[in-house]
């Protein structure tokens, strides 16, 4: 409805009369206030909407790995390419502000990989990933990562069409960092901790970050491990097994705690 | 900081309003926040400030922040969430918030 004079259109706005109380000058010069309902964020869901029908289409699994920088994305994605090898392809859109150093990481582990850098963007949006899949081509039945820009707010808002959000902390971020930066963890089904390798070295309080976890986000399934001594990542890639299949069934991905 | 592009997401928008609409320019743009949206209304602004161009180039930026409701993780209760990270007053809970994500362009003043 027109939010200006109630008229019913949404266009072609001069047609009707206008001859009650107006001035001399016409519409155009007329100071007027509309009602509009136009959504930020509109333009990101319809990409992610057509990025993940054709990921389903597609039978592509696709996560969504988050962080702060330096957390240990790209050695835990490494650690699971070389894993997984022989179970199912794995290719990675890498997420990052400048260079294509993680790529070449990526690359080196034996995945294909797809290098976005964002530039002045703290985040991958929908456009972007849709963009970089055109580059990749990504298999069918393969597994496809992508490792958002290092940063625990802005991702937060965007969805890019992925099957799970998980985010990752390092025990030398400090068990509080879910609360601080709740929005992060609150979207993600699973969150993994890492490199606990180093916990013998540290004051890092193990129950109090995963209560922290579970304090915004009861349902996340949590993970301790370590990418760089693979402590750990087995549980995860189970984990990541059960939910794969539970998507193709067509089946919500749930954590489990 | 995400702000930057939301900005020029808002500019893109109120362009194809203008289009639709027929006006040519704006002198005011009322935005609808939620809470945990992840947008800090100060860096908006800012943002707001620095990249208004064409019809927007003197607009000034209304923004309304919008209250999140939650509903409790164990028993359902229903409530509005001041805080983000908060517990049900009936059983201790978790509350997780329902929508209060929201960015919207609600108003437009115009020429």
């Amino acid at each position: 409805m027109c939010g200006t004079c109630g008229c019913g259109h949404t266009e072609n706005h001069h047609e009707h009369d206008h001859a009650h109380e107006h001035h001399q000058h016409g519409h155009d010069t007329e100071k007027r206030r509309i009602s509009v309902e136009l959504d930020l964020l509109d333009r990101n869901r319809t990409f992610a909407a057509e990025n993940r029908a054709w990921f389903d289409k597609h039978r592509i699994f696709v996560l969504n790995v988050v962080s702060s920088p330096g957390s240990g994305k790209t050695t835990l994605l490494a650690a699971m390419i070389r894993a997984q090898a022989d179970k199912y392809e794995v290719s990675v859109i890498e997420g990052d502000q400048q260079t294509t150093l993680d790529a070449e990481r990526i690359a080196e582990a034996g995945a294909r990989v797809h290098q976005i850098n964002t530039g002045n963007m703290c985040h991958l949006d929908a456009h972007m990933v849709g963009h970089a899949l055109e580059h990749l081509q990504p298999t069918d039945d393969s597994v496809l990562v992508i490792e958002n820009v290092g940063n625990l707010i802005c991702p937060a808002a965007f969805d890019l069409g992925e099957h799970l959000r998980v985010a990752l902390i390092s025990v030398t971020e400090g068990e509080e960092k879910p609360l601080k930066y709740p929005d992060m963890f609150a979207g993600s089904q699973a969150v993994i901790i890492n490199k606990c390798d180093l916990l013998p070295h540290l004051n890092f309080d193990m129950a109090q970050c995963r209560d922290n976890i579970h304090r915004i986000n009861p349902d996340a399934a949590i993970f301790e491990l370590s990418a760089t001594s693979g402590e750990g990542v087995c549980d995860w890639l189970q984990w990541l097994a059960s939910a794969r299949a539970k998507q193709h069934k067509g089946k919500q991905v749930q954590g489990a705690a | 900081m995400h702000e930057v592009s939301l900005v020029r997401e808002l500019n893109r928008l109120v362009e194809q309003e203008a289009a639709v609409r027929h006006f040519s320019k704006v002198e005011r743009v009322h935005v609808s926040l939620g809470a945990h949206a992840c947008v800090s209304e100060t860096s908006l602004r800012f943002a707001f400030e620095s990249l208004r161009v064409g019809i927007m180039a003197e607009a000034e930026l209304d923004v309304r922040m919008v209250q999140a409701k939650g509903v409790c993780h164990a028993c359902g209760a229903r409530a509005v969430m001041v805080e983000r990270i908060s517990q049900c007053a009936a059983c201790g809970g978790v509350m997780l918030p329902q929508g209060g994500d929201e960015m919207r362009i609600t108003e437009l003043e115009v020429i």
